[in-house]
């Protein structure tokens, strides 16, 4: 026993002595983390998360390399799985930051977990760019943690304004999940604005969780409410069950969504009749011109259209390239600080900048789903 | 009252496929005494051989009652296989111990089947749309909207339901469910082949709970890889309402619970999944053993 | 010197914890495998929690995740509404460095609204437990789980629509007060009074129980009275563990505290070695270990970790630990093999093969 107990003791000195050492200057490769729900109920962010990924690196190989002040840099891109679980968020942030030494972290595709993991990568100094962390809430957790995407006020303000003053309709009623972070944010801001505009909810009605899958009761509830349109801020795998049970119930009044709709999954699911009219107001169009080039590489890698997680983790992505190339220094802070003049064209559109608040300020498109396929209605500037 | 019996029709619609798959899940606790927490899976397993049945055999398009019948055959046989596959080699080593550690294995045999079809590359993690076996057709009986495909389903429960009763209560097989479910070892002894009728149930569990999703596919027709875990414990807590081992109690359970789920999710939806929980633990108190259970004596 | 050796677990239980801090200060154990020990810490404390109630007791549960909800939101509550921590100096009572390692002691206040918080939200969810506990009385083996399946999912739909802990936003803005050294107190704590729990009248009578219960009935143990009781004390000790969690991950969301949760600790247990104090801290490590080790192969990570518990079930009846205890811990459990350290290194080399001591 005596000996074990030299022995720790003196392992403990040994080990107490070791000294690590930073590299400073331009590294000869950079790593960058991802995290996303490669598994769970939200797979299909992560799948279309892991293609913009590919096609990033794509570009720089395409490119022939990344270049820093004319210096070659390697790019490493490090996925980590979050299931949709924010315990798991915040180990794999713990691992990024400090196994892997990632210099910044692109991700989580949900809210709940980047302001888990946003705990972590704030504290040690880790850049974070969510792609589609919509939250309000998500970019208040520290100076470190931006967004690529839009704000959920801002999504139910400009559903609010679209639905009041381009349609003319004012008796709007509601079904959202209210087990959902992003689902509750987009209705709380949605019955705000469109009360404040004078419009009129007329029924507002919930569920919980993403595992129900019979609206029946709250449809039913909803018929009763004779409303002129229905919001539906749910995610993809609710989504067209609603618009399906809608339509079999008899609700034939026009259907409002949300940037989770933009899959084209999401029309061949609920079936192109029952989703013919409906309106969505989304990040960015595919029809866009400054959109096409995207589109077609992506397709070419996924084989698929990109959705708008995968969309959104290529600007980020994009975002933060740009960020390390201007970078005074290649470090957290440094790259922090480029990040906050960013001034980029992307897909969604041209000279996209952060604000004070760390967001984006990007217009947000309207579009309506007609003859199968989503078409540009309309773009909405934020500050309307 | 309209609106009532219309939310009443909702219930036992959502109730049928409760039912049918508390069905398997009560056969199995029955017998072996195990709770299968992937019995949710079977119904993924079973809605995933739908569409690849009608998409490799008929095309994507509607198809008629017949062949609608054929494929709920063959999607129940994959199903029933699979199901018998994994009792072979997942549960049954494990029949002596602790009835808990089969259900541990059920646990670790879920994650795998989920997480593994999400990998094979013409599953994946995207959702699909569910081919329609039969076009919907709604007629209205007095103010109440009525489904046809979803009264098809509740009769063919209910049918189901009549068959299994008269097979287990009549047949030789059934005989010997009874025995092995009564006393494993005493039916061993007088000449049962316990794993054959083993077996045997987990074929009829798997193979009724791919019908139940054929049924829940073709009414609510997204297909996801993660689709039966929380269907798989709604169908426990209908098995055990119901009083756990009893067909009829399962199919009972089924109906309480889809047309409980949908009365308090009208009246209220904030708080509706906690409250029928509440609802359905309530009954427990009052009826420790079920409601069609009949009260164990336990001797010493 | 005697002493000592009768009473290794002074030294050894120490030791590791200032192992594992001079091991992070020398940057070998960076923070991503601290919080994976941290981790292991909270849920090896649940899963003690789990085994008074299922290893000793005998009373099913796969709403152990609950009780965990309720101690983790209280002691938020407490410590970042009631007596917001952040009102209190952060700065260290001492700090100094031996070497390259620095040693330091934390704000007084703020160590005590977090025990506060702690032991608000332990008492808070034995009074759960104590609800929960009292009715179910009557209830045995699936229709209890059904009962305490059904109390986890109420109160995560309570935790949904209540304003004050954030509903479905999740709640932010609690202090990062839990730190390894009390993850490993409470941890260490938890086992100490779980071992004198199992070899008190109170944990026999609860064996007793598990093994038959009419016989305990028989024999004049009030059967209602420790059911009860083992409910109210794991429920505490579930709501301590929620405590941890909460001032580790300083982020909340009822989600979190779904009913799988519930069901990992049940598998935690069992893999480890049900009723074995020595097992459950194994199982608790190596299955919270496991998912993080399986993160090089991403995609088939779930696949992998569902496979190997089919196999753990299947090939070690009595648990990966095979219902033996570490000999310094200075359990007397009946039965159950004494685990010395020199044992290990048999036990690596040759795979002796395990008698099926809990059969």
């Amino acid at each position: 026993m005596k000996k074990l107990f030299v022995l720790l003791l003196v392992v403990c000195c040994l080990l107490g002595s070791v000294v690590n050492s930073f590299a400073k200057d331009i590294p000869d490769e950079i790593k960058i983390g991802w995290m996303g729900t490669i598994s769970g109920s939200q797979a299909i962010d992560g799948w279309n998360m892991s293609n913009a990924i590919k096609l990033l690196e794509k570009e720089i190989a395409d490119a022939g390399g990344f270049f820093i002040d004319g210096k070659e840099v390697k790019i490493t891109f490090i996925g980590e799985d979050t299931e949709g679980k924010n315990d798991l968020a915040v180990n794999a942030a713990q691992k990024l930051v400090n196994q892997d030494g990632v210099l910044a972290i692109l991700g989580a595709n949900n809210s709940g977990d980047t302001i888990a993991a946003a705990q972590i990568t704030q504290a040690a100094g880790v850049p974070q760019i969510s792609n589609t962390g919509t939250n309000i809430r998500v970019t208040q957790q520290g100076d470190y943690i931006f967004r690529a995407c839009f704000i959920d006020p801002v999504q139910g303000k400009i559903a609010a304004s679209f639905i009041k003053n381009e349609l003319g309709m004012t008796k709007a009623a509601i079904i959202y999940d209210n087990a959902d972070t992003y689902s509750t944010g987009l209705k709380e801001a949605f019955e705000e604005s469109f009360k404040a505009i004078g419009g009129e909810i007329v029924e507002v009605q919930a569920f919980s969780g993403a595992d129900v899958k019979d609206y029946s009761a709250q449809l039913t509830n909803i018929k009763a409410a004779n409303p002129e349109v229905v919001y539906v801020p749910c995610h993809i795998d609710n989504s067209p069950l609603i618009v399906q049970q809608m339509r079999a119930n008899g609700i034939d009044v026009p259907v409002f969504g949300c940037e989770s709709w933009d899959y084209q999954q999401f029309i061949d699911v609920s079936g192109a009749e029952n989703v013919e009219g409906a309106y969505y107001t989304t990040g960015f169009s595919q029809d866009a011109e400054s959109a096409k080039d995207f589109v077609a590489a992506f397709e070419e890698i996924a084989g698929e259209r990109p959705g708008f997680s995968g969309a959104m983790m290529y600007e980020a992505g994009k975002i933060l390239l740009d960020a390390i190339q201007r970078a005074e220094t290649i470090d957290g802070e440094g790259v922090r600080d480029a990040l906050m003049t960013t001034n980029l064209d992307l897909p969604s559109g041209p000279n996209v900048t952060f604000d004070e608040n760390r967001n984006p300020t990007k217009a947000m498109v309207v579009l309506q789903i007609t003859d199968g396929a989503a078409h540009y209605v309309t773009t909405i500037a934020p500050e309307n | 009252m309209a609106r009532f019996l219309q939310l009443l029709v909702f219930g036992l619609q959502l109730g049928s496929i409760y039912a049918l798959l508390a069905i398997g899940y009560t056969m199995v606790f029955g017998i072996i005494r195990m709770i299968n927490m992937m019995h949710g899976d079977f119904l993924m397993i079973g809605s995933y051989a739908v569409y690849f049945a009608v998409s490799l055999l008929f095309g994507n398009q509607l198809i008629g009652p017949a062949a609608a019948l054929l494929v709920l055959m063959i999607s129940g046989t994959v199903t029933g296989s699979i199901g018998v596959g994994i009792e072979r080699f997942a549960y049954r080593p494990l029949r002596s111990r602790a009835p808990i550690s089969s259900m541990i294995s059920a646990i670790g045999v879920g994650l795998f089947v989920e997480n593994l079809f999400r990998i094979i590359p013409f599953i994946g993690p995207n959702p699909r749309t569910a081919p329609k076996l039969m076009a919907d057709k709604i007629i209205t009986v007095g103010g109440v909207d009525l489904n046809i495909v979803s009264i098809v389903v509740i009769l063919f429960s209910l049918v189901i339901m009549g068959i299994l009763y008269y097979v287990i209560q009549n047949t030789k097989i059934g005989m010997q469910m009874r025995a092995v479910a009564c006393d494993k070892d005493a039916s061993a002894l007088m000449g049962s082949n316990v794993d054959n009728v083993v077996s045997a149930t987990f074929f009829i569990g798997a193979g009724l709970a791919a019908i139940s999703g054929a049924f829940y596919a073709n009414r609510y027709p997204v297909l996801t890889v993660t689709m039966g875990a929380t269907l798989g414990n709604k169908a426990f807590i209908s098995a055990v309402v119901g009083g756990i081992g009893d067909i009829r109690g399962a199919v009972l359970g089924g109906f309480i619970m889809g047309i409980v789920e949908i009365l308090v999710s009208s009246v209220l939806p904030d708080l509706a999944y906690g409250i029928s929980f509440i609802v359905l633990v309530i009954i427990l108190l009052f009826k420790p053993e079920g409601l069609l259970g009949k009260p164990q004596i336990e001797k010493v | 010197m005697n002493w000592l050796k009768k009473n290794r677990k002074f030294i050894i239980i120490p030791l590791i914890y200032l192992l594992v801090h001079v091991l992070n200060q020398a940057k070998i154990l960076n923070n991503y495998i601290l919080q994976v020990l941290m981790l292991i810490g909270i849920n090896l404390i649940m899963v003690e929690s789990l085994n008074v109630l299922t290893g000793m007791t005998g009373q099913t549960s796969l709403g152990q995740a609950g009780f965990m909800a309720v101690g983790a939101y209280v002691s938020a509550i407490v410590t970042s509404i009631l007596i917001p921590a952040k009102n209190f100096s952060s700065a260290a009572l001492i700090s100094f460095k031996i070497g390259k390692i620095g040693f330091q002691i934390t704000s007084i206040p703020q160590n005590l609204i977090f025990l506060l918080g702690t032991l608000a939200g332990g008492v808070v969810a034995a009074i759960f437990g104590y609800i929960i506990g009292t009715p179910s009385l009557k209830l045995k083996g699936d229709y209890l789980a059904i009962v305490t399946l059904g109390f986890g999912e109420v109160i995560r739909q309570i935790i949904r629509v209540t304003p004050i802990v954030g509903k479905s936003f999740g709640m932010v803005g609690i202090p990062k007060l839990a730190n390894f050294f009390w993850i490993y107190f409470f941890a260490m704590l938890t086992i100490f009074i779980c071992r004198n729990f199992m070899d008190s009248s109170y944990g026999r009578a609860c064996m007793a129980i598990r093994d038959n219960e009419i016989a305990a009935d028989t024999i004049g143990i009030n059967t209602a009275r420790y059911k009860v009781i083992a409910f109210v004390y794991s429920a505490f000790i579930a709501g301590i563990s929620g405590s941890m969690f909460a001032h580790t991950m300083v982020y909340l969301h009822p989600d979190t505290f779904a009913y799988t949760k519930s069901t990992d600790y049940v598998i935690y247990l069992y893999a480890g070695g049900v009723g074995s104090i020595s097992g459950s801290i194994l199982g608790a490590a190596a299955l919270t270990a496991l998912p993080e080790i399986l993160r090089q192969i991403s995609n088939w990570r779930l696949v992998i970790y569902g496979l190997l518990l089919v196999l753990i079930i299947l090939f070690r009846p009595t648990g990966l630990f095979g219902g033996r205890e570490f000999s310094f811990l200075g359990l007397k459990t009946g039965g159950i093999k004494i685990f010395h350290f020199s044992d290990l290194w048999s036990w690596i080399g040759k795979k002796k093969s395990v008698e099926e001591a809990g059969k």
